[in-house]
């Protein structure tokens, strides 16, 4: 067997001293350790420290240990939660450029649509700059006027009413 | 998440339209000119085309005028020559009709205009007896206007043609 420092030496060594070996690795090992003294001294150092583990007692834990611990995370989780402005979840580390581009797609409609409708301001001035009654109002009005004046009747009905508020 | 990039879309979106049809709505509320035969809504004295005319100045009118063929421009400033020599009753009394015709539906306008025309057509004596009978609602309510219409005595003095010639026009009497 080959020296384990020259290659996965310290994985091999813990699981040796910690008895997970299979036990053709474990006799191959053993038999190396017969020759190789810094493995030797290796391994001792591994094994005295998994003595010592195992002569620690566990400290008593309470029957509804399991119960508190998961209690108090969740609490920490809904906590952090809140905290955490509504911006900063909303534009929180999944944020990606993908959903953006209906955004971008949505004010390039809007700016294009604006621009467009817009996009005569040549044409509005020059109405402004028209007079705000059209010269054909004023000849249908005389054409009104001639008809009602051929009906005849605004002599007689129209004394009653000399200028009226409609 | 994938959806948030459609909301917020959705949401410029929607924030565009209403503020350009905000704009838009607000820019009709400006708008001052008026589709030919659109009833008026206006409370206050009203001034005919003629009159609206006549208060601008010289430069606008000429300006409005120079948008006419020169022989309908000639035509036109004939016509307001004439109605501005009528006496100022008459003028007055015109433009009071007109404004009351304006005022009706473009339908009920059109239905004026056609029995006004239908007038002239009838014989003398008929036309007079149409505007005697026209000068006699003058002094009735709206009420008893329509009840005189529906009544026999009416009826028994005017032919069907006649009594819609005397009802279509009865829209443009004055209020009593």
């Amino acid at each position: 067997m080959e020296c384990p420092k020259n290659g996965d030496g310290a994985e091999l060594i813990v699981a040796y001293a910690a008895g997970t070996l299979d036990s053709g690795d474990q006799a191959a090992f053993e038999r190396h350790l017969e020759s190789c003294a810094s493995c030797r001294q290796m391994a001792a150092a591994q094994q005295a420290v998994w003595s010592a583990l195992d002569e620690l007692s566990p400290l008593p834990v309470s029957s509804n240990f399991d119960a508190k611990l998961y209690q108090r995370i969740a609490e920490e989780q809904q906590s952090a939660f809140w905290q955490r402005g509504r911006w900063q979840r909303w534009f929180q580390a999944e944020w990606s450029w993908r959903p953006a581009m209906p955004v971008a797609a949505a004010c390039v409609v809007l700016i294009v649509a604006f621009l467009v409708k817009n996009s005569g301001p040549v044409i509005t001035q020059q109405e402004q700059a028209q007079p705000k009654l059209q010269i054909e109002q004023v000849e249908r009005a005389l054409d009104d006027m001639d008809m009602l004046k051929q009906a005849g009747i605004e002599f007689t009905l129209e004394k009653i009413t000399p200028r009226e508020q409609i | 998440m994938r959806w948030r990039g459609s909301i917020l879309a959705l949401s410029v979106l929607v924030c565009g339209v209403i503020s350009e049809s905000t704009a838009r709505a607000q820019s009709r509320r400006g708008a001052t000119s008026r589709p030919p035969g659109s009833p008026r809504q206006s409370k206050g004295p009203v001034q005919t085309p003629i009159e609206e005319f006549e208060t601008m100045s010289p430069a606008e009118q000429q300006k409005a005028l120079n948008r006419l063929p020169p022989a309908q421009r000639q035509k036109l400033q004939e016509r307001l020559q004439r109605f501005n020599q009528l006496p100022p009753e008459q003028q007055q009394a015109l433009k009071n009709l007109y404004n009351r015709l304006h005022q009706l539906p473009a339908e009920r306008q059109d239905a004026v205009r056609k029995s006004i025309n239908k007038l002239s057509q009838q014989p003398p004596e008929r036309q007079q007896a149409i505007r005697q009978e026209l000068r006699g609602m003058a002094n009735l309510s709206p009420d008893e206007r329509r009840a005189h219409l529906s009544g026999p005595e009416f009826r028994g003095k005017f032919n069907k043609k006649e009594q819609e010639i005397v009802r279509d026009m009865s829209e443009v009497l004055p209020p009593r």
